[in-house]
This record gives structure tokens, sequence and C-alpha cells, in this order.
């Protein structure tokens, strides 16, 4: 047998505590929902999924879900992929601007971006009630079309930023192969590149669609008598009159279920036509003028415009004098923001600690484990990366009904702390801290660390005093990311938090709910400025890459 | 110091042996080269040398000392790796000083040390820089100086020279061997290109699948391969398949049959009758005008003037095999494609081995 007097030993049992953690917070919680969902939902002895087929109600929120998945996801495309085209290829005036897209998607949590658009266009909304001044009349933003427009302009910048890293990766000189072998430019375009950026904008629709699967902030917020998945989920969680477990995790397993198929029809499409991508350099960038760079640059700024609305709003919503649920628009006042910092800041501090500590243990945690499945692969790290990567494809709801259902009570009872909040946010963000450590891992060859190892420093400490500096920057960058993601987290909180436990996206959402926008906007301003000050702080003080990182 | 022995040491990786009970041994201060193709385990074997890999049996002794369980931290080693390795956030200095500070030296030794050995690779003045600052040929040497500081008890370099250029090639490989030379420090160097191996080192032993095909100094690597393998790795060798129709014990000569003519040659081992191959040197073929009678006939049918020396390609009129023939000296360029020529294998140059 191998004679191992190596440092092997204590990476194996590291991994193995590493798999055993993810086992417990991950896995056992997934385990919990679906094992549940076959117990008996109803006196009679059906079955969650017996129930399911036999209600009405719940088969109209599968396909009200899925279609409206498909529908923004195409959508997010139409509006992601020609904008990409245009900004990689052609000068415009005005193109600087689309260089803040990225940045929009990030800064405006869902909530306060659903919460914008209707303090804009809901019934009692600044335009719904302009219009209507004039005598137009506005159909209700309520339902399907408030619930495909606010979701398409928070997502489409996923495919914007993934059809764009294709684009500019893509070898022009194919496209000019093309060419000479007498292929006209449209075609040529058309022929080769197509193939090549397909596969970047099916990885970021399917993202897309997940999103959607899962949103619960918007489709709680904007959804109205649309049923949808999310929110009777989260309805059956909360319901007063006795909740119940089953149907909950029913439905929970019901979405899990749709983004599993979509996932596996995607690797379906991409593995029927397996070729190499050679990433080359991409071609320039044209100068156009005239009419249509006007046309481009116009329609340009009005997409960026549409993406900044809700930051604008928030802005003003939280100055604007309010009485009760209505707006007095054009009255400015410091009141709302004043009430919220000094009355009652307890959301702002309960989410400044609880994103600090959850951000802080998952650059840890994820640092350490993209360290093993980098650098220290065994027979466990398969293991530790795929369960890692899982709460990709589950929803914050989803999440958030797994933990209460797995640690309500018996040896890790956490139901009421501000653990389980903590916890529901370290097990969201995962799958990004991971990806970003270990792609920073893969850059850094083994060879540094041997070469210390060689000039005497043992393994350990070789690591911590030249492979985690030369980490630093992207930790940091990842950090960022993570605590902008953290601060905003809801649809899992609210399934976690108990009271006095608020998080502002938690309180943001209760205030919308109860129709007090000024507060509601109070409390945004104060959010989007804690997410606003680190990123600020990362790019201009430290020069970091936070959003290449994701 | 002291030399090193490696006994019987058999290595794994990723499931597969790569080496198996592999054994042999390197004269203290000595510079030793591993040389083969790429997958022969050479690295494997020089990593295992560092620590870094454990073995599944056998023992490595540095000196007297059997190192074979301590880790790569403990074993007092200097290695240069082929991307260099260079720390990219520390500075020059701090590059080379990092194994003595490790060792917790004294700040003015430190200073003392890490100045000397930046003067010694060529780098004084240049210790606030940093990695990315520099040119591969001179993060090469500050490699080499971070190894050497230290004073190791043994030097290891995994293809230290194969991501330079040409030119900077042979200047850095002259550093090495002065700086060895110097310290004479016991040296294991990694390498595929056999120029390399013939100019630096004082012993090569050439690796195939793992094994050690043959251990001697560059002379005795060159002209007297053990097999058709060596002699093609180390200099190009035209490979001939003959037959013998006695014995041939080792260092004899021996008549053999080939492309139709009978010729002479030694024998580089005990070889018993029946099919062997020749090996000839293309320098050491000679081409006569057809008019002098003896040697094989042949025709030449591609020639390369190549200005210092002329490449030659002949085909024997028995339809035998094709030879390269490389001519120097006067008139070196003097035979046209089509001529037809005499072949002849000096028989003190040209060997016998087994088939």
């Amino acid at each position: 047998m191998s004679r191992r007097p190596f440092e092997g030993g204590i990476w194996f049992w590291l991994s193995l505590a590493a798999l055993v953690a993810l086992c417990v917070i991950i896995l056992y919680p997934l385990i919990n929902v679906l094992a549940s969902s076959f117990g008996a939902a109803r006196a009679d002895g059906r079955s969650g999924w017996q129930v399911l087929f036999a209600e009405p109600k719940y088969l109209r929120a599968v396909g009200n879900t899925v279609l409206l998945g498909l529908v923004v996801t195409l959508t997010t495309i139409l509006i992601g992929v020609p904008l990409a085209y245009v900004t990689a290829r052609f000068r415009f005036p005005g193109k600087a601007l689309i260089a803040i897209l990225p940045l929009t998607t990030l800064i405006v949590p869902e909530v306060i971006a659903a919460q914008t658009w209707l303090m804009m266009l809901g019934n009692n909304g600044l335009i719904t009630r302009t219009l209507g001044g004039w005598g137009i009349p506005i159909p209700s933003f309520y339902g399907w079309s408030g619930l495909i427009i606010v979701m398409t302009f928070i997502y489409y910048t996923y495919i914007y930023m993934g059809t764009l890293a294709a684009i500019r990766g893509f070898d022009h000189q194919l496209e000019q192969a093309a060419q000479s072998l007498g292929a006209s430019p449209g075609r040529a375009r058309l022929d080769v590149m197509l193939p090549v950026v397909l596969p970047a904008v099916l990885a970021s629709a399917l993202l897309v669609f997940t999103l959607v699967v899962g949103n619960f902030a918007v489709a709680t917020i904007l959804g109205h008598k649309v049923e949808l998945l999310s929110v009777i989920t989260y309805q059956t969680f909360v319901s007063e009159i006795g909740n119940d477990p089953v149907m909950q995790s029913t439905l929970a397993s019901v979405s899990i279920g749709i983004v599993a198929l979509a996932l596996f029809l995607q690797r379906f499409i991409l593995s029927r036509g397996r070729y190499e991508i050679t990433l080359g350099r991409g071609a320039k960038a044209a100068d156009i003028r005239g009419a249509p760079a006007l046309a481009l640059a116009g329609a340009a700024t009005v997409v960026v415009l549409i993406s900044l609305l809700p930051l604008a709003s928030v802005i003003a919503g939280a100055f604007t004098r309010a009485r009760g649920p209505v707006m007095r628009w054009g009255e400015w006042t410091t009141a709302n923001v004043e009430r919220v910092l000094i009355n009652a800041p307890d959301p702002i501090i309960n989410t400044l600690i609880y994103a600090g500590v959850a951000t802080a243990l998952s650059l840890i945690f994820s640092t350490g484990v993209s360290y093993m499945l980098v650098k220290k692969r065994n027979i466990l790290t398969p293991a530790i990366d795929y369960l890692a990567a899982l709460p990709l494809a589950l929803s914050g709801t989803v999440i958030g009904i797994g933990l209460v259902m797995s640690f309500n009570q018996g040896w890790l009872s956490l139901t009421g702390t501000a653990a389980i909040i903590v916890l529901a946010y370290l097990i969201r963000r995962l799958p990004f801290g991971v990806r970003n450590a270990s792609s920073t891992l893969y850059n850094i060859p083994n060879s540094i660390e041997e070469a210390s190892i060689s000039l005497g420093v043992p393994p350990l400490r070789s690591f911590v005093a030249v492979v985690l500096p030369l980490m630093v920057p992207a930790i940091a960058a990842a950090g960022v990311l993570v605590w902008t993601t953290t601060v905003a987290e809801l649809s899992a909180s609210i399934v976690v938090y108990s009271g006095g436990r608020e998080t502002l996206p938690i309180q943001i959402f209760r205030l919308i709910d109860s129709g007090l926008m000024a507060q509601a906007s109070a409390y945004g301003l104060v959010l989007v400025s804690i997410i606003l000050v680190p990123i600020i702080i990362a790019t201009t003080l430290f020069r970091l890459d936070v959003f290449g990182a994701k | 110091m002291g030399g090193i022995s490696i006994g019987g040491v058999s290595v794994s990786y990723a499931g597969n042996r790569i080496i198996e009970k592999l054994s042999l041994t390197i004269k203290d201060g000595a510079f030793f080269t591993l040389l083969g193709p790429s997958g022969c385990g050479k690295t494997t074997l020089l990593r295992t040398l560092a620590g870094f890999l454990p073995v599944d049996a056998g023992e490595i002794l540095f000196g007297n000392t059997d190192v074979t369980l301590w880790p790569a931290h403990k074993r007092d080693i200097g290695m240069v790796f082929q991307d260099y390795a260079l720390f990219p956030d520390k500075t020059v200095f701090d590059n080379v000083a990092y194994g003595l500070r490790a060792r917790k030296r004294d700040e003015t030794t430190i200073r003392a040390r890490t100045g000397e050995y930046l003067e010694r690779v060529g780098l004084s003045g240049f210790e606030s820089r940093r990695p990315a600052e520099l040119s591969g040929g001179q993060r090469q040497r500050v490699a080499l100086a971070r190894a050497l500081v230290i004073a190791p008890q043994v030097l290891l370099m995994d293809e230290p020279l194969s991501n330079l250029d040409a030119k900077l090639r042979v200047q850095v490989r002259e550093t090495i061997r002065d700086l060895q030379k110097e310290a004479a420090i016991t040296t294991v160097f990694v390498t595929h290109d056999q120029e390399e191996a013939l100019a630096l080192s004082d012993a090569i032993g050439l690796m195939r699948a793992g094994r050690v095909e043959q251990m001697g100094t560059p002379v005795e690597i060159y002209s007297m391969p053990v097999s058709a393998y060596v002699a093609d790795f180390v200099g190009a060798a035209n490979v001939i398949a003959a037959t013998t129709q006695v014995y041939a014990s080792k260092g004899a000569d021996v008549e053999v049959q080939m492309a139709g003519a009978r010729i002479v040659a030694r024998s580089v081992t005990d070889i018993p009758a029946g099919p062997v191959k020749v090996l000839a040197r293309q320098e050491d073929v000679q081409l006569y005008a057809p008019e002098t009678g003896s040697g094989i006939p042949g025709t030449v049918f591609r020639r390369q003037y190549l200005g210092s020396r002329t490449h030659y390609k002949v085909r024997f009129e028995s339809d035998g095999p094709v030879l390269s023939v490389e001519r120097t000296g006067l008139d070196h360029g003097s035979i046209q494609e089509g001529a037809a020529v005499r072949v002849v294998l000096d028989k003190a140059r040209t060997l016998v081995v087994p088939r």
C-alpha cells in the first residue's frame, strides 16, 4: 500500500467536515421537503401529490408559473441579445450609458423594483393618476402585464451580460473566413456567430427562467389574481388556518422539479451540438453615424432609463410627503427618512448584523471549500462541488421552508433565532462564493505553493503566506458581491424570520403590503445606500473588479 | 552534503504506476540529468525526490539520511520550476529572502546573503522590482537565486529552461552550470532537450516508461547507446534492421547482414544470433563515389544544403531502408540529387543492438 507521510490526511478530514456540513444545511432540508410531500395532506389521507392534481388552483399555479417563466425568458432575450450585439459591434453616442446596466440590477433589490413600479403605474401610481387626470385610462398594472414588464426589466441584464461576454470572446476571424468562402456578411455572421453565442444565451436564459420561477417579491406584490407557485407556496406556509406542511412541501417540490427539468433540457440541447469554442479576438466596434446612430442611441437610452426608473422613484418617494397610503407628489419632506433612521432603525441594524455575519462566514467557507475543490481533490470533493452548487437550482422560498422544517425542533433547533436567517443567507449565496473563489484559484499555479514548501515552509503556512495574499483581491470582490445580494435577500428570510428580526427587505415588503409607500421608499433608500457604498468604495478606492466576478 | 541514492522506488499517480522499482545513485556534488520524452516519468521522479509525491515502495537517501517519509518542507531542497513559480506579490528581494526568513536567519545575514546571490545571477539593482517587471530570463535567475541562497543539500530543477527562447536558454544554462559548480550542490535536472542534457551534465539517466534505460556520462550516452531508443533520442541515428549468424559478446566486432550486404560493427551488449538492429549516426556514415568499389551501392534522392553542413537521404539499391547522412567539411554539398553513391559504415562507429 502507498506510504503517505504527507499532508493529504488533514485535507481529507477537512473535506469530510465540509461535506458533512453541506449535507446538514443543504441536503437534509432538501430531502425533508421532498419526503414530506408524500405525507397525508388532507383528513381523508390523500397525499400532497394527489391533492395537487385534484385541486385546480394548484395546477393553475403551476401552469401560470411555467408560462410566466417562458414569457419573461423570451422578452428578456428580445431585449438583452440585440442590446448586447449592438454594444459589442457598434460605437454610438451615449454608449457609455449602457456600461452602468449591470449595476442597476445589482443595486436595486427586486422588492424595491416592484414597489417603485407600483408607485408609478399602480392604481394610485403617479403616472396612472397623471394620465387619468388627462382622461387617458391606463389598464391595471396588477396581474400579467405588471409581472411581465417588471420581471423583464429586472432580469434582461443577465441575458445581456452573458451574450455580451460571448460575442466579445467570439473570434472575428471565423466570420471573415466564412466571408472569404463566399458567404455574404449577414449570412456569414448568422452562420458562424449563432452557434458560438447560442450556448451563452441558453445558459443565461435558463438562469432567468430559474429566477422567474423562484421569484417571490414581484410575484407577491404584483401577482394579484394570477396564482403563482412561489406565492401559494408561501401562503400555504404562513396560512393561519392550519398551516399545511405537506402541501407546502409538495408545492416546493414542484418548483424544484420545474427547475430541474429546465436544467435537463438545457443540458440536452447543448449536448446535441458539442463543439469546442475557440476564444479569439473579438471584432472591433464599428462607428455608426446619422439616423441609425440616433435610433440606436435612442433605443439604448430608453432601455437604460427604464432600468433606472426604480432608483429615481425610490429616492423621490423617500422624500415625498405622504398621508397614510396617499402620496403627495411634489410636496417634499425629510420626515420619512428621519423616522426610519431615528424611530425605527431595527430593520437596518438587523440587516447589517445578519448580512455581515453571513458574508464573513460565506467568504471563509467558500474560500476553504474552493481550495479543496481546486488544489486538494479527493474522492469526496466531487460531492462537495455538487452540493455547493445545488442552491442555484433552489428558490429562496424552498430553501426557507426546508430550513424551517429541518431545524424547528430536535437536536438543532434554530427556529426563531437569528442564526436561521444567517444560515438562509449563507446557503443562498454559497454557489456564487465558491464559483468565484474557484476561478481565482485555477489561475494560481500549484508551483507557487510548492516553491514555498520547498523553501522549508510547511504546507498550511505556505498557503497562508503565498496563496492567500494572491486571493485577497478576488475574495474582497466576492465579499462585496455576496454582501450586496445578501442585504437584498427576501424570499428565504421572510420564511424563516420571526417577530423583531425583520430585515430591510422584509420590512419594505410589509410596508408595501400595507400600502405605506413613502416609508417603504425611505427604507428602500437606506437599503440601496447599504448596497451602493461598498461597491463604490471597492471599485474606486481599491479598483476591484466587482462585476467581472459575477 | 552527500549524494542521492534511490533504491527500488515505485511511484503511482492518479492510480497509475508511473515509476516501477527504479534504482540509481547520484554522486555527491554531481550535476545529474533525467532525460526523456514527456510522459516517461522524469518529472514524477523529481517531484518524488522533492517530497511532493509519496512512494509506493523503496527508499530515498540524501547522503546517509533516509528521507523517504519526510515531508517536502523538511528535506532541505532548493527547487527551480518550469514556470519560475515566483511569488508575484513579493519583490525580487523578498522572493530570494523567503527561504532564509523561513529558516529564521537574522536580518543582517538575510540582507548579505540575498545581496550576494542576486549579484551572482547578475540582478543587483533589481531588488525592489516585482516578477511582472522582469523578463523571462531574469525571472528564472531570481528563481535560481531563491533556490540556491538557502544552500540546500539538493538542488532540483524541473525543465527550468523550457520557457525561455533559444538564445536566453544558452545564457541561463551557463549561469546554472557556473553556480552549481561553485556551490558543488548535488543537482537533479529534468529535461527533454538532449542538447541541454549533454552540455550540462556530469551524468545522465535516460528514462523510458518509468525506468532508466541507460545511465552514463554524456559521452557514453551519445557514443555507446545501449538501445535504438537511446540512440534515436540522443542525437539522430539511423536504425537499420539486420541479422547476425553468430553469438556476439559485448564489445566485440560482429559481422551482420543488412541491405543485401555484409558489414562489421561493434556489439554494445551480449546478443544471441538472429535479428538485430544496426545503429549509425548520420554524421558517421560516409558517402563515396560509385567507382571506389567498396561499400553498399545506393542513390541520393534528397539533398538539403544547410550552410555549415548538408543533409542527404540515401536509398539502397537493394530497396532496403532509407539512410540519413550528414556531411561537413570541404565540399559537403557537392553531391547532387539522383547521384549514385557507395555507402560506407565504419566499424568503429557502427553499433549492433538487440532487436
